[in-house]
């Protein structure tokens, strides 16, 4: 039974019984002959023509009542619109074909652009990583390459600086045995000079023996002529060996005084050398100093270069959604312009809901398009790349 | 000197992504919409070789069944390894895409390691 619905949008002119012709002449028939017979007879047989009368009337005053005062709500049994179905799906073909292209339109155009920016922003994802990469950084996976080829400048600045220094101090301590060497062959000068001062005094008692053993020969006479000779020649030797002594004197003197000048000089430098290697390697420490704090900021910005590659990466890896969404809409909009097609065709049969399902739901190749309201499930696990599958055949 | 790659999808985003995966990696990329697009490129090489393809199932003009029948087909590629890669999961699928001549059979989304290991174990030498 149709419901009661007030009709207010249907112009007064327009409203009318709503009871088909043939129904309509029936009636008439009928009461026509009610009526002849009322005429027609008396007594009982005139009470039932007239009885038969009043309720054919009464039975199509109220049919027209009805059919003027009910109009079918659409949602509920149709069977009241039956006379204005054709009009209505008429309509709804008309709504349909007006409406679909414009729907499949704008999904072309939804899926059209974001392939457009999706491919642009992996375009760009793909040029900063090339540029990380070609910038040493190689990410976080496990296949960044190991630890032994890491360069590390203090590692390079300690093998190529600490033999520096220690060569410096090894030139230093030869020095200081040098000094050493020097200062004793200043001693030594020395103790010779002493003793080429033992030579002169012992050539000036030789002198002295060779005077007084002349005087013992001129006492001696005759016999002490040879004595005499031999004295002279021991005092010209002791004379002789007097002035060696005396030159050997002046020359170890000079010898002394080169040697101690010499030490001096070698006391000095040797002094300023150790001062130069102790700020040398106190520059070399602050050197080595820097070189570790921008070993460690470039550590720290090595590990956060490969994070950043890693992280771009996982950015581009994450734009192949678009390629599913896609998918999806390609499909949808197929079916669009199946529906539109079907609307537009007065001669084929429509499809039922199960079969449009069914050939919808052969070109779906993912288990997000499965799913659908009225049979949404659980949401099937979403495909990651993590977990991405490769079969060998 | 680079091996080359031949990459077979209709979406042009998930082309650059492989793009950028494979050329990372230091191999050369050709890249094509369809099958048709792709038998094209490949008639136009002019004995340049290409060493492997890669290639979606569900794509408009000529899917990728069709493709990879159609490449083994011909002499000069008939050995060249077949990957695709696609978001189809179902055995049938991967059963027609085996008789077809494929090597191997990748989900969309993929991951990037795991195609490289692939490719890297059925490139041409």
């Amino acid at each position: 039974m149709a419901a009661f619905v007030p009709d207010t949008a249907t112009p007064v002119a327009s409203r009318g019984p709503r009871i088909a012709w043939p129904a309509w002449l029936l009636s008439c028939a009928t009461i026509a002959c009610a009526s002849l017979a009322f005429f027609a007879t008396a007594g009982a047989p005139r009470i039932v023509a007239f009885g038969l009368t009043v309720f054919l009337v009464a039975a199509l005053g109220l049919q027209a009542m009805r059919a003027t005062t009910i109009r079918p709500d659409p949602s509920g049994d149709d069977s009241f619109a039956a006379g204005d179905g054709d009009g209505r799906l008429d309509r709804i073909t008309r709504l349909l074909s007006g409406v679909l292209p414009v729907w499949h339109f704008q999904v072309e155009a939804i899926r059209s652009q974001t392939e457009e920016a999706v491919t642009g922003l992996a375009m760009s994802f793909g040029a900063i990583n090339a540029r990380f990469g070609a910038a040493g950084f190689q990410g976080t996976s496990a296949n960044a390459g190991n630890d032994a080829n890491k360069f590390s400048l203090l590692t390079l600045c300690e093998r190529e600086l600490q033999p520096v220094v220690a060569s410096m101090m090894t030139i230093l301590d030869s020095k200081a045995a040098l000094v050493a060497s020097v200062s004793d062959l200043a001693g030594a000068t020395h103790e010779m000079r002493d003793m080429a001062g033992d030579v002169g005094r012992i050539a000036a008692h030789t002198n002295i023996l060779a005077i007084n053993a002349a005087i013992a020969a001129a006492h001696a006479g005759e016999a002490g002529r040879s004595f005499a000779v031999i004295a002279a020649e021991i005092r010209s030797l002791s004379q002789t060996s007097a002035d060696a002594a005396h030159r050997i004197a002046d020359r170890m003197s000079q010898v002394e005084r080169r040697m101690q000048a010499t030490l001096e000089t070698a006391e000095r430098t040797s002094l300023d050398d150790k001062q130069a290697v102790t700020l040398s390697g106190n520059v070399i420490e602050d050197v080595l100093g820097h070189v570790r704090e921008l070993g460690h900021d470039a550590e720290r910005m090595r590990t956060q270069g490969n994070e950043i590659k890693s992280d771009t990466e996982q950015l581009l890896m994450s734009l192949q959604f678009q390629d599913r969404v896609s998918q999806m809409g390609v499909v949808l909009g197929d079916n669009m312009r199946k529906l539109q097609a079907v609307a537009e065709d007065d001669v084929a049969a429509v499809p039922g809901h199960d079969q449009w399902q069914a050939e919808l739901g052969a070109r779906y190749t993912m288990d997000d398009q499965r799913r659908s309201p009225d049979r949404p499930g659980k949401a099937p696990e979403t495909q990651s790349a993590d977990n991405a599958e490769v079969v060998f055949f | 000197m680079a091996k080359t790659i031949l990459i077979v999808d209709d979406s042009s985003s998930l082309r650059t992504v492989v793009n950028i995966s494979l050329t990372g990696a230091g191999y050369d990329v050709i890249e094509a919409g369809n099958g048709q697009e792709a038998l094209d490129k490949l008639a136009r090489l002019a004995g340049k070789k290409v060493h492997l393809i890669v290639s979606d199932v569900n794509m408009p003009i000529m899917g990728g069944i069709e493709f990879v029948t159609k490449v083994k087909q011909n002499p000069a590629f008939r050995f060249t390894p077949i990957v695709m890669l696609t978001t189809e999961g179902q055995d049938a699928a991967k059963e027609k895409g085996r008789a077809a001549g494929a090597k191997a059979w990748i989900m969309k989304p993929f991951n990037p390691s795991q195609m490289l290991n692939a490719v890297s174990k059925l490139i041409l030498p």
